[in-house]
Protein backbone atom coordinates (compact mmCIF):
# COMPACT_ATOMS: atom_id res chain seq x y z
CA UNK A 1 0.00 0.00 0.00
CA UNK A 2 2.75 2.59 -0.83
CA UNK A 3 1.34 5.25 -1.79
CA UNK A 4 3.00 7.46 -4.97
CA UNK A 5 3.76 10.87 -5.61
CA UNK A 6 1.69 9.75 -9.29
CA UNK A 7 -1.14 8.05 -7.15
CA UNK A 8 -1.58 11.27 -4.92
CA UNK A 9 -1.54 14.13 -7.96
CA UNK A 10 -4.40 11.95 -9.33
CA UNK A 11 -6.65 11.78 -6.26
CA UNK A 12 -5.61 15.40 -5.62
CA UNK A 13 -7.24 16.24 -9.04
CA UNK A 14 -9.70 15.17 -8.78
CA UNK A 15 -10.82 15.87 -5.12
CA UNK A 16 -10.46 19.61 -6.41
CA UNK A 17 -12.80 18.73 -9.45
CA UNK A 18 -15.11 18.12 -6.64
CA UNK A 19 -14.84 14.35 -5.83
CA UNK A 20 -15.47 14.24 -2.47
CA UNK A 21 -14.46 10.24 -2.51
CA UNK A 22 -10.96 10.91 -3.91
CA UNK A 23 -10.70 13.99 -1.15
CA UNK A 24 -11.59 10.61 1.47
CA UNK A 25 -9.21 8.26 -0.17
CA UNK A 26 -6.59 11.01 0.42
CA UNK A 27 -7.54 11.10 3.96
CA UNK A 28 -7.41 7.75 4.36
CA UNK A 29 -4.05 7.57 3.07
CA UNK A 30 -2.77 9.85 4.96
CA UNK A 31 -4.66 9.33 8.81
CA UNK A 32 -2.40 7.84 11.03
CA UNK A 33 0.68 9.35 9.04
CA UNK A 34 -0.82 12.91 10.34
CA UNK A 35 -1.84 11.66 13.65
CA UNK A 36 1.18 10.28 14.47
CA UNK A 37 3.20 13.24 13.52
CA UNK A 38 0.32 15.72 15.50
CA UNK A 39 0.89 12.73 18.35
CA UNK A 40 4.67 13.13 18.35
CA UNK A 41 4.35 16.87 18.34
CA UNK A 42 1.52 16.58 21.30
CA UNK A 43 1.72 13.27 23.11
CA UNK A 44 -1.89 13.52 23.28
CA UNK A 45 -4.26 11.24 21.67
CA UNK A 46 -7.27 13.78 21.58
CA UNK A 47 -4.98 16.73 20.60
CA UNK A 48 -3.35 14.82 17.55
CA UNK A 49 -7.38 13.86 16.40
CA UNK A 50 -8.23 17.29 16.60
CA UNK A 51 -5.26 18.40 14.39
CA UNK A 52 -6.00 15.68 12.46
CA UNK A 53 -9.49 16.97 11.69
CA UNK A 54 -8.36 20.53 11.25
CA UNK A 55 -5.57 20.06 9.00
CA UNK A 56 -7.72 18.11 6.19
CA UNK A 57 -10.36 20.32 6.58
CA UNK A 58 -7.95 23.37 5.79
CA UNK A 59 -6.56 21.13 3.27
CA UNK A 60 -9.95 21.32 1.41
CA UNK A 61 -10.26 24.69 2.25
CA UNK A 62 -6.95 25.75 0.21
CA UNK A 63 -7.09 22.54 -2.45
CA UNK A 64 -8.08 24.70 -5.34
CA UNK A 65 -5.06 27.01 -4.78
CA UNK A 66 -2.59 23.95 -4.73
CA UNK A 67 -0.61 23.87 -7.66
CA UNK A 68 1.47 20.95 -7.17
CA UNK A 69 4.85 23.03 -7.43
CA UNK A 70 5.55 20.52 -4.03
CA UNK A 71 4.50 17.18 -3.29
CA UNK A 72 0.87 16.80 -1.72
CA UNK A 73 2.44 15.05 1.42
CA UNK A 74 4.97 17.88 2.12
CA UNK A 75 2.57 20.35 1.43
CA UNK A 76 0.27 18.27 3.82
CA UNK A 77 2.98 18.18 5.91
CA UNK A 78 3.65 21.70 6.23
CA UNK A 79 0.12 22.17 7.59
CA UNK A 80 0.19 20.06 9.83
CA UNK A 81 3.74 20.76 11.05
CA UNK A 82 1.85 24.68 11.40
CA UNK A 83 -0.97 23.75 12.88
CA UNK A 84 0.87 21.67 15.98
CA UNK A 85 3.16 24.61 16.70
CA UNK A 86 0.32 26.90 16.60
CA UNK A 87 -1.59 24.45 19.12
CA UNK A 88 1.50 24.58 21.52
CA UNK A 89 2.14 28.35 21.31
CA UNK A 90 -1.95 28.65 22.14
CA UNK A 91 -1.71 26.33 24.87
CA UNK A 92 1.52 28.50 26.40
CA UNK A 93 3.00 25.57 27.73
CA UNK A 94 5.31 26.52 30.44
CA UNK A 95 8.04 24.11 29.83
CA UNK A 96 8.48 25.41 26.22
CA UNK A 97 10.29 28.48 27.81
CA UNK A 98 12.18 26.73 30.16
CA UNK A 99 14.17 24.69 28.22
CA UNK A 100 14.94 26.96 24.50
CA UNK A 101 18.52 26.48 22.96
CA UNK A 102 20.52 27.07 27.01
CA UNK A 103 22.17 23.62 25.85
CA UNK A 104 23.94 24.96 23.01
CA UNK A 105 26.75 26.49 24.40
CA UNK A 106 28.23 24.21 26.84
CA UNK A 107 30.19 21.67 24.25
CA UNK A 108 32.14 20.27 27.04
CA UNK A 109 29.34 18.89 28.61
CA UNK A 110 27.67 18.08 25.90
CA UNK A 111 29.90 15.34 24.02
CA UNK A 112 28.34 12.27 22.57
CA UNK A 113 27.38 9.55 25.08
CA UNK A 114 27.47 6.34 25.37
CA UNK A 115 24.81 5.42 22.26
CA UNK A 116 25.56 1.99 22.31
CA UNK A 117 21.83 0.61 23.17
CA UNK A 118 20.75 2.50 20.74
CA UNK A 119 23.00 0.84 17.69
CA UNK A 120 22.52 -2.28 19.56
CA UNK A 121 18.45 -2.31 18.63
CA UNK A 122 18.77 -3.58 15.51
CA UNK A 123 15.65 -3.35 13.50
CA UNK A 124 13.67 -0.15 14.44
CA UNK A 125 10.15 -1.30 13.92
CA UNK A 126 10.69 -4.94 15.42
CA UNK A 127 12.61 -3.54 18.46
CA UNK A 128 9.48 -1.49 19.73
CA UNK A 129 7.04 -4.41 19.68
CA UNK A 130 8.50 -5.14 23.16
CA UNK A 131 6.59 -3.02 25.24
CA UNK A 132 9.41 -1.95 27.65
CA UNK A 133 11.72 -0.42 24.14
CA UNK A 134 8.82 1.17 23.09
CA UNK A 135 7.80 3.31 26.31
CA UNK A 136 11.30 3.65 26.66
CA UNK A 137 11.38 5.59 23.14
CA UNK A 138 8.16 7.41 24.41
CA UNK A 139 9.20 8.13 27.68
CA UNK A 140 12.44 9.68 25.87
CA UNK A 141 10.48 11.45 23.38
CA UNK A 142 8.51 12.66 26.35
CA UNK A 143 11.35 14.16 28.27
CA UNK A 144 12.36 16.68 25.59
CA UNK A 145 11.22 20.44 25.32
CA UNK A 146 8.26 21.04 22.89
CA UNK A 147 11.14 23.09 20.77
CA UNK A 148 13.39 20.06 20.45
CA UNK A 149 10.74 17.40 20.18
CA UNK A 150 8.84 19.65 17.36
CA UNK A 151 12.21 19.78 14.89
CA UNK A 152 12.76 15.72 16.01
CA UNK A 153 9.52 15.30 14.57
CA UNK A 154 9.30 17.75 11.75
CA UNK A 155 12.67 15.94 10.54
CA UNK A 156 12.69 12.34 11.17
CA UNK A 157 9.19 11.55 10.72
CA UNK A 158 8.12 14.01 7.93
CA UNK A 159 11.55 14.68 6.41
CA UNK A 160 10.85 18.33 6.46
CA UNK A 161 13.98 20.46 4.50
CA UNK A 162 15.68 22.71 7.10
CA UNK A 163 14.24 25.79 4.96
CA UNK A 164 10.44 24.15 6.00
CA UNK A 165 11.40 23.57 9.44
CA UNK A 166 12.76 27.21 9.39
CA UNK A 167 9.84 28.87 8.45
CA UNK A 168 7.41 26.82 10.31
CA UNK A 169 8.78 27.81 13.50
CA UNK A 170 9.98 31.15 12.23
CA UNK A 171 14.00 31.38 12.48
CA UNK A 172 16.61 31.10 10.92
CA UNK A 173 18.26 28.12 9.41
CA UNK A 174 21.01 28.21 11.36
CA UNK A 175 18.70 28.00 14.83
CA UNK A 176 17.28 25.23 13.30
CA UNK A 177 20.60 23.50 12.74
CA UNK A 178 21.86 23.95 16.08
CA UNK A 179 17.97 22.77 17.68
CA UNK A 180 18.19 19.48 15.82
CA UNK A 181 21.50 19.08 17.05
CA UNK A 182 20.71 19.23 20.31
CA UNK A 183 17.41 17.72 20.55
CA UNK A 184 18.83 14.71 18.97
CA UNK A 185 22.23 14.37 21.35
CA UNK A 186 19.34 14.76 24.55
CA UNK A 187 17.40 12.36 23.11
CA UNK A 188 20.31 9.84 22.12
CA UNK A 189 21.29 10.88 25.97
CA UNK A 190 17.46 9.98 27.55
CA UNK A 191 17.05 6.72 25.46
CA UNK A 192 20.79 5.29 26.08
CA UNK A 193 20.00 6.15 29.61
CA UNK A 194 16.41 4.16 29.59
CA UNK A 195 17.65 1.61 27.75
CA UNK A 196 20.40 0.51 30.11
CA UNK A 197 17.89 -0.95 32.46
CA UNK A 198 16.26 -3.00 29.55
CA UNK A 199 18.42 -6.19 29.40
CA UNK A 200 16.02 -7.91 27.27
CA UNK A 201 16.74 -5.29 24.45
CA UNK A 202 19.52 -7.17 22.18
CA UNK A 203 16.84 -10.26 22.36
CA UNK A 204 13.97 -10.28 19.89
CA UNK A 205 10.98 -11.90 21.78
CA UNK A 206 8.09 -12.35 21.05
CA UNK A 207 5.00 -11.54 23.13
CA UNK A 208 4.17 -14.92 24.35
CA UNK A 209 7.95 -15.68 25.30
CA UNK A 210 7.71 -12.21 27.43
CA UNK A 211 3.94 -13.50 28.91
CA UNK A 212 6.24 -16.66 30.33
CA UNK A 213 8.97 -14.51 31.77
CA UNK A 214 6.51 -12.60 33.41
CA UNK A 215 4.65 -14.86 34.64
CA UNK A 216 7.68 -17.06 36.45
CA UNK B 1 33.44 11.45 23.12
CA UNK B 2 32.90 12.77 19.51
CA UNK B 3 36.80 12.71 18.97
CA UNK B 4 37.27 16.41 16.45
CA UNK B 5 37.90 13.72 13.77
CA UNK B 6 40.76 13.17 11.70
CA UNK B 7 38.98 13.42 8.72
CA UNK B 8 37.84 17.33 9.54
CA UNK B 9 34.49 16.42 9.47
CA UNK B 10 32.61 18.10 12.03
CA UNK B 11 29.62 16.66 13.91
CA UNK B 12 27.44 19.50 12.22
CA UNK B 13 28.56 18.16 9.03
CA UNK B 14 27.84 14.63 10.05
CA UNK B 15 23.97 15.93 10.79
CA UNK B 16 23.98 18.01 7.55
CA UNK B 17 24.81 15.17 5.61
CA UNK B 18 22.34 12.47 6.97
CA UNK B 19 19.23 15.21 6.64
CA UNK B 20 20.15 15.35 2.94
CA UNK B 21 21.39 19.05 3.63
CA UNK B 22 24.46 19.21 1.66
CA UNK B 23 25.73 19.99 -1.41
CA UNK B 24 26.46 16.72 -3.90
CA UNK B 25 30.57 17.90 -3.62
CA UNK B 26 30.13 18.16 0.13
CA UNK B 27 28.07 14.62 0.41
CA UNK B 28 30.81 13.01 -0.76
CA UNK B 29 33.58 13.70 0.87
CA UNK B 30 31.54 13.28 4.12
CA UNK B 31 30.21 10.29 2.62
CA UNK B 32 34.28 9.08 2.20
CA UNK B 33 35.33 10.28 5.57
CA UNK B 34 32.64 8.06 6.83
CA UNK B 35 34.00 5.08 4.91
CA UNK B 36 37.68 5.66 6.47
CA UNK B 37 36.90 6.92 9.55
CA UNK B 38 34.97 4.05 12.24
CA UNK B 39 33.93 6.96 15.18
CA UNK B 40 32.11 8.51 12.18
CA UNK B 41 30.55 5.37 10.80
CA UNK B 42 29.64 4.85 14.48
CA UNK B 43 28.15 8.58 14.93
CA UNK B 44 25.95 7.91 11.17
CA UNK B 45 24.73 4.69 12.58
CA UNK B 46 23.39 6.07 15.86
CA UNK B 47 21.51 8.64 13.56
CA UNK B 48 20.03 6.08 11.33
CA UNK B 49 19.42 4.34 14.62
CA UNK B 50 17.62 7.26 16.45
CA UNK B 51 15.39 8.10 13.24
CA UNK B 52 14.54 4.57 13.23
CA UNK B 53 13.48 3.93 16.54
CA UNK B 54 11.81 7.33 16.87
CA UNK B 55 9.38 6.54 13.56
CA UNK B 56 8.85 3.05 14.82
CA UNK B 57 7.45 4.19 17.83
CA UNK B 58 5.32 6.88 16.61
CA UNK B 59 3.71 4.91 13.85
CA UNK B 60 3.66 2.26 16.54
CA UNK B 61 1.17 5.11 18.48
CA UNK B 62 -1.09 5.44 15.33
CA UNK B 63 -1.24 1.93 15.10
CA UNK B 64 -2.84 1.98 18.48
CA UNK B 65 -5.68 3.97 17.79
CA UNK B 66 -8.65 2.09 16.66
CA UNK B 67 -9.96 2.57 12.90
CA UNK B 68 -13.23 3.71 14.11
CA UNK B 69 -11.83 6.72 15.50
CA UNK B 70 -10.40 7.78 12.38
CA UNK B 71 -13.67 6.84 10.36
CA UNK B 72 -15.32 9.43 13.46
CA UNK B 73 -12.89 11.97 12.34
CA UNK B 74 -13.58 11.95 8.74
CA UNK B 75 -17.71 12.27 9.40
CA UNK B 76 -16.40 15.14 11.54
CA UNK B 77 -14.47 16.72 8.56
CA UNK B 78 -17.44 15.69 5.60
CA UNK B 79 -19.69 17.68 8.04
CA UNK B 80 -17.12 20.74 8.06
CA UNK B 81 -17.24 20.73 4.53
CA UNK B 82 -20.77 20.18 3.83
CA UNK B 83 -21.50 23.55 6.15
CA UNK B 84 -18.68 25.24 4.51
CA UNK B 85 -20.03 24.75 1.01
CA UNK B 86 -23.79 25.49 2.14
CA UNK B 87 -22.70 28.71 3.77
CA UNK B 88 -20.80 29.77 0.16
CA UNK B 89 -23.72 29.09 -1.45
CA UNK B 90 -25.73 31.34 1.27
CA UNK B 91 -23.13 33.96 0.36
CA UNK B 92 -23.64 34.05 -3.06
CA UNK B 93 -27.45 34.69 -2.71
CA UNK B 94 -28.41 38.02 -5.11
CA UNK B 95 -28.20 41.20 -2.96
CA UNK B 96 -30.99 43.76 -4.24
CA UNK B 97 -29.87 46.36 -6.28
CA UNK B 98 -30.77 48.91 -3.99
CA UNK B 99 -30.97 47.97 -0.17
CA UNK B 100 -30.64 51.40 1.58
CA UNK B 101 -32.23 51.69 4.70
CA UNK B 102 -35.55 53.31 3.76
CA UNK B 103 -37.48 52.55 6.55
CA UNK B 104 -40.35 52.32 4.56
CA UNK B 105 -41.58 48.87 5.85
CA UNK B 106 -41.27 49.96 9.08
CA UNK B 107 -43.66 53.51 8.62
CA UNK B 108 -45.84 50.97 6.46
CA UNK B 109 -46.45 48.47 9.91
CA UNK B 110 -47.82 51.69 11.89
CA UNK B 111 -44.92 51.74 14.48
CA UNK B 112 -44.38 55.24 15.46
CA UNK B 113 -41.17 57.39 13.93
CA UNK B 114 -37.90 56.73 14.70
CA UNK B 115 -35.54 59.71 15.94
CA UNK B 116 -32.93 60.51 13.88
CA UNK B 117 -29.59 58.72 14.79
CA UNK B 118 -28.27 61.95 15.69
CA UNK B 119 -30.35 62.38 18.63
CA UNK B 120 -30.18 58.52 19.31
CA UNK B 121 -26.75 58.50 19.64
CA UNK B 122 -27.01 61.86 21.78
CA UNK B 123 -29.51 60.62 24.30
CA UNK B 124 -27.32 57.57 25.07
CA UNK B 125 -24.16 59.38 25.74
CA UNK B 126 -26.21 61.28 27.92
CA UNK B 127 -27.44 57.86 29.59
CA UNK B 128 -24.23 56.85 30.09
Amino acid sequence: MASTDADDHQLVKAAQAGDRRAFQALYQRYERKVYSVAYGFLRNQEDALDVLQEAFIKVHRYLPNFEGQSSFYTWLYRIVANLCIDHLRRSGRKRDVEFDDRLRHDGETDAAPDLSPITALGDPSAAVKNKEILSAVQDSLGKLSDKHRAVIVMRELQGLSYADMAKAMNCSKGTIMSRLFHARRNMQKLLSERLEYIPSKTEPQSGDSMTQEAAS
Amino acid sequence: MSTEPSTGITPADLHAYFDDELMPDQAATVAEAIESDPQLQMEHQQLVGLRGTVNASLEAAAAAVPSARFEQIWDEIDRAIERVSTESLALAARRPEYSVLSGERYRALGLPALRHWRDALAAMLDDG
